[in-house]
């Protein structure tokens, strides 16, 4: 039960209009296999490269678009993982109400009851005694314990888990452990080739063909430097800022000082290397 | 290049204030991380960033004051790297006889003599022309304009600071004074800097007629080269138009006996024009260019020779495109070494110098050279430079394996005393990392969401129990260790012998060197002399015998090496192995082999401790004399190389948040050690029985357990 006023973690997404996306290879299709076959799927890729678009795009796909197969009241449940998540923030908790107690169900359990995609964002971040209550919904059995109801909640048909993490970044305690990672089908998503990543910069940033291949240039210059002076390179996301920049007036070079230079790095070489390749790939 | 302080006037540029940008530069833009060099001499072609130079090293003028503007002075290196990382970029170093030779029309190939070609495949393809420095000068004319070309259609905003260099340096050009086909190759020269080729020098002074006539025909081979687009345009374009343009000059010379082939000397136009004598120093007396083989002169420094080991460097150097800037993505294999790649060259093979290792420090290579085995590359520091040398030391990781099981059993018994003391003291230490517990039945502060979430479950009618407390508990110990022993030759020198100590019963605890059960060995039991290295192991065993019950995760390597492409690194008990009779035995299996490259060997246990998930991570280096390696430097025997290149590796440490520490037994060790570690990071033994003693302080001291 969702109480007036309040929203839970992970606030349900309904998703009238298709969110764009661009597919790299067979990521779709791979992902309806697995919903198809309610197996949960794992995605895999550094920040700013399209998880969570896909995510939004494929629930729209599965749920929202014009005479879909089935139909669920929010398709997307987005949960951002942190540390202090704990099992209570997923399942559900009692809350109080006038003088007496009403049970809310929790982003997880909203999802398993009633279908959807419940995604659950930088999963590495959350405690391994919060994941792991997960472990009963992501293999054959599809069920979610609810202790405080002394409840055993079958998912419901339409129900998909979906989790994304950022690898690499991580040391040993943060890795997923192996009994996790194992009960998921991973997609490994990664940042677009130059052609690819300027149709996304050009739709996305409201920027001409030209505008968006030279930023995607810039981007593919940056990855260069990854472990060189760079944790990562400039991801997507910053280069769609960059062009949406451009789009409002802002001129390119300061554009890209702003939503690429500053934004990877804080070492001032770096950044004027950095500077320097946009000074010559912007003509 | 965006600093107002840039547009002031009087704006010399130093290499040294913009070197580092460049390094980052040229890895950015091409995956690529040449050597930066720069050079006192500043000449047109170095401006330019001309010339031939293998591609593993990027020469640069030292200084460039070319512009009022210190912003313009700037973009001069930049462009000048642009155009060399241009010859990486675009093949010119992929450069193959054979393929040259495939790619010309027949009539042109013919002419080749390829019989005694030496060297590399560049110096190769002009030996077998009947003028190889013509050849060398044409070609490398026609190849910096593709590369020009290929710059500006590549690169749009560095277009205005090449043009603006271009001309400057074309104002510098003498007027075309002489005849045919002299003229000519001066009008090359002045095409590539963006003149037309038949542009006059100085008003009132046209080309002479038979110039003007003649100079069609080189037009259109140069810009038939240039209409070729970027993208598809190579090497063997240029070679072929250079070959061309070659053959078109040796005709005109037989075509007109009496023309000279001497370009005026500067004395002989304007003795006092220093522009003009400015602009000859770069380019060669055209007599030379003219002289053929058959004449047995070689070009008076027109090209100079490209030296081979060039070539092998730039291997080394070089990256394979497939690898570039993908996360993750291994690269090939390392390439041979130089006499590999240069037999390659002699053979006339297509292959091109070798594929070059990944930049990436910590990537394992396949070219292991034994099972377990794996293969690193690493930078190093060149002090002399103030740059580090890209991916020039090659460490090879090794498991050790041994087969005293026993040896940690034995170094119990022999220092029980100083075991016991040692583990008496570790197990005083107490945990230090905090943790906040949640829902606790007591502590210091309410939890208000366990209060709430108690009271509503009460409400609900659960039966919970109230925890509703805040604790900071002292939880387990965070702190982890690796122990790095130098393994070199002069570990195998025996300790002197010492008179043995008396024993002093009412201090057990001070005399730990007793063996146990007191007294004195009679001289014909007298075990055989203790070296460095085993009194370095007994310390290392004690030690892990203490962080096993305190619970600190720990680990114990050993370096060795001989020379930068042989650098050992050896895993006796690495983090997640078990303190178990195979690691004593690998413990044991540690014995003297040969030098002492300290820097390497430091970088690769601090990327396997920083990989590590404990907050505290402390490295401590035990080694007894100071870094050293036969080519440890360019000169064998000064220390300070690698002195230099040791104190970066362990700065690197320290900013990747790893706690430091150096003890040596080498008497004279407080000379170099106070130059590579900070005050308190380091400890000279005098007498290295004190080694277990002492390992155990400072790694209590290090992690504020004293």
């Amino acid at each position: 039960m969702e109480l007036p006023g309040m929203r839970a973690q992970g606030a349900g997404k309904r998703l009238e209009d298709e969110p764009w996306y661009l597919p790299l290879a067979d990521e779709i299709e791979i992902f309806e296999a697995a919903f198809r076959a309610r197996l949960p799927v794992l995605l895999k890729g550094p920040t700013g490269c399209g998880k969570t678009r896909f995510v939004e795009h494929m629930a729209w796909r599965l749920f929202q678009r014009k005479a879909p197969a089935r139909a669920v009241d929010a398709p997307l449940i987005t949960i951002a993982c942190h540390e202090d998540l704990t099992a209570t923030d997923l399942v559900g908790r009692y809350l109080l109400q006038g003088d007496s107690t009403v049970w809310m169900d929790g982003p997880l359990t909203r999802a398993v009851r009633h279908g959807g995609i419940c995604y659950l964002d930088e999963i590495v971040e959350a405690r391994k005694d919060t994941t792991v209550v997960i472990h009963a919904l992501s293999d054959y059995r599809r069920v979610l314990p609810v202790e405080k109801r002394g409840e055993l909640l079958e998912a419901h048909p339409d129900f998909l888990l979906v989790m994304s993490y950022n690898p690499g970044y991580q040391g040993v305690t943060k890795d997923l452990k192996p009994s996790t990672r194992q009960r998921f089908v991973s997609l490994d998503f990664g940042y677009p080739a130059i052609g690819a990543e300027t149709t996304i910069i050009a739709r996305e940033g409201g920027v001409d063909a030209d505008c968006a291949h030279r930023l995607a240039t810039i981007g593919e210059k940056t990855r260069n430097l990854r472990d060189h002076g760079l944790q990562e390179g400039a991801s997507t996301r910053l280069l769609v800022y960059a062009a949406q920049l451009i789009s409002r007036g802002i001129p390119p070079r300061r554009a890209c000082d702003t939503a690429i230079a500053h934004a990877v790095s804080d070492d001032p070489e770096v950044r004027q290397a950095i500077t320097e390749i946009v000074d010559i790939v912007l003509p | 290049m965006m600093s107002g302080e840039q547009d002031a006037p009087d704006g010399a540029a130093g290499f040294d204030e913009i070197q580092q940008v460049l390094i980052h530069f040229a890895q950015g833009l091409c995956a690529l991380h040449p050597q930066f060099e720069a050079v006192a001499d500043t000449t047109p072609d170095l401006l330019l960033g001309r010339g031939l130079h293998g591609g593993g090293v990027i020469r640069l003028p030292a200084r460039v004051d070319a512009f009022p503007l210190r912003r313009h002075n700037l973009a001069v290196y930049r462009t000048a790297t642009l155009h060399q990382l241009g010859y990486l970029e675009n093949g010119t170093y992929d450069f193959t006889l054979r393929s040259a030779l495939a790619s010309m029309p027949p009539r042109l190939a013919a002419r080749f003599d390829t019989r005694a070609a030496q060297g590399p495949e560049l110096e190769r393809f002009f030996a077998a022309w009947r003028r190889p420095a013509l050849l060398r000068h044409v070609f490398a004319l026609l190849e910096d304009m593709r590369i020009d070309a290929i710059i500006c259609h590549r690169y749009p905003g560095a277009r205005v600071d090449m043009a603006r260099l271009s001309a400057h340096l074309l104002a510098a050009r003498p007027p075309l004074h002489a005849a045919p086909p002299a003229a000519w190759l001066e009008g090359l020269v002045r095409l590539s800097l963006g003149a037309p080729l038949s542009e006059p020098g100085d008003p009132g002074d046209p080309i002479p007629p038979a110039a003007e006539q003649s100079a069609g025909f080189l037009s259109d081979i140069v810009q038939a080269l240039l209409r070729r687009h970027a993208s598809v345009s190579s090497v063997y374009d240029s070679a072929c138009a250079a070959v061309e343009i070659c053959l078109r000059l040796e005709q005109c010379m037989r075509s007109q006996p009496g023309a000279k082939t001497s370009l005026p000397t500067a004395e002989r136009i304007a003795p006092d024009d220093s522009r003009i004598a400015g602009a000859f120093a770069d380019r060669r007396n055209m007599d030379a260019l003219f002289a053929s083989e058959d004449d047995g002169k070689d070009a008076d420094g027109a090209g100079a020779q490209i030296d081979a080991s060039l070539f092998a460097d730039a291997a080394r150097w070089r990256q394979t495109r497939a690898g570039a800037g993908m996360p993750g993505q291994l690269s090939a294999p390392a390439s041979a070494d130089a006499d590999a790649i240069a037999a390659d060259q002699d053979g006339g093979d297509d292959k091109g110098a070798g594929e070059a290792t990944t930049p990436r420090a910590s990537s394992a290579l396949t070219a292991a050279t034994g099972k377990g085995e794996a293969v690193f590359r690493y930078d190093e520091w060149d002090c002399n430079r103030q740059a580090y040398l890209r991916s020039w030391c090659r460490l090879i990781e090794k498991p050790l394996r041994g087969a005293d099981a026993g040896f940690v059993r034995d170094v119990r018994k022999r220092h029980g005393v100083l075991a016991a003391r040692i583990m008496r003291q570790f197990s005083r230490i107490r945990p230090d990392a905090l943790a906040h517990r949640h829902n606790m039945p007591d502590g210091e502060e309410i939890d208000i969401d366990g209060m709430i979430g108690a009271a509503v479950d009460r409400r609900a009618g659960h039966d919970s129990e109230a925890r509703p407390y805040l604790r900071r508990d002292r939880s387990l110990r965070d702190a982890c260790a690796a122990f790095l022993l130098d393994m070199s030759a002069s570990t195998g020198f025996p300790i002197p012998a010492k008179a043995p100590p008396a024993i002093d019963a009412a201090a057990p605890d001070d005399d730990p060197y007793l063996y146990a059960g007191g007294g004195l060995a009679r001289p014909a039991d007298a075990p055989p002399p203790r070296r460095v290295i085993d009194v370095a192991k007994d310390s290392l065993a004690l030690m892990c015998d203490a962080l096993q019950a305190l619970g600190d995760r720990h680990a114990v390597y050993g370096f060795s090496g001989d020379g930068r492409e042989a650098v050992e690194f050896f895993i006796a008990k690495d983090f997640g192995d078990a303190w178990s009779q195979r690691a004593h035995a690998a413990l044991a299996a540690m014995e003297p082999r040969r030098s002492t490259r300290a820097g390497t060997a430091i970088r690769h246990a601090a990327a396997r401790l920083a990989r590590q998930p404990e907050r505290m991570k402390v490295l401590i280096v035990v080694s007894d004399g100071y870094p050293q390696d036969r080519d440890y430097g360019p000169d064998p025997d000064d220390n300070e190389y690698g002195i230099q290149d040791t104190a970066r590796a362990l700065q690197e440490a320290r900013r990747r948040g790893i706690r430091d520490f150096c003890i040596t037994i080498d008497p004279a060790g407080q000379d170099y050690l106070r130059r590579m570690c900070d005050e308190s990071s380091y400890l000279v033994i005098d007498d290295v029985t004190a080694l277990p003693d002492q390992l155990s302080k400072v790694y209590r001291t290090l992690t504020g357990a004293l």
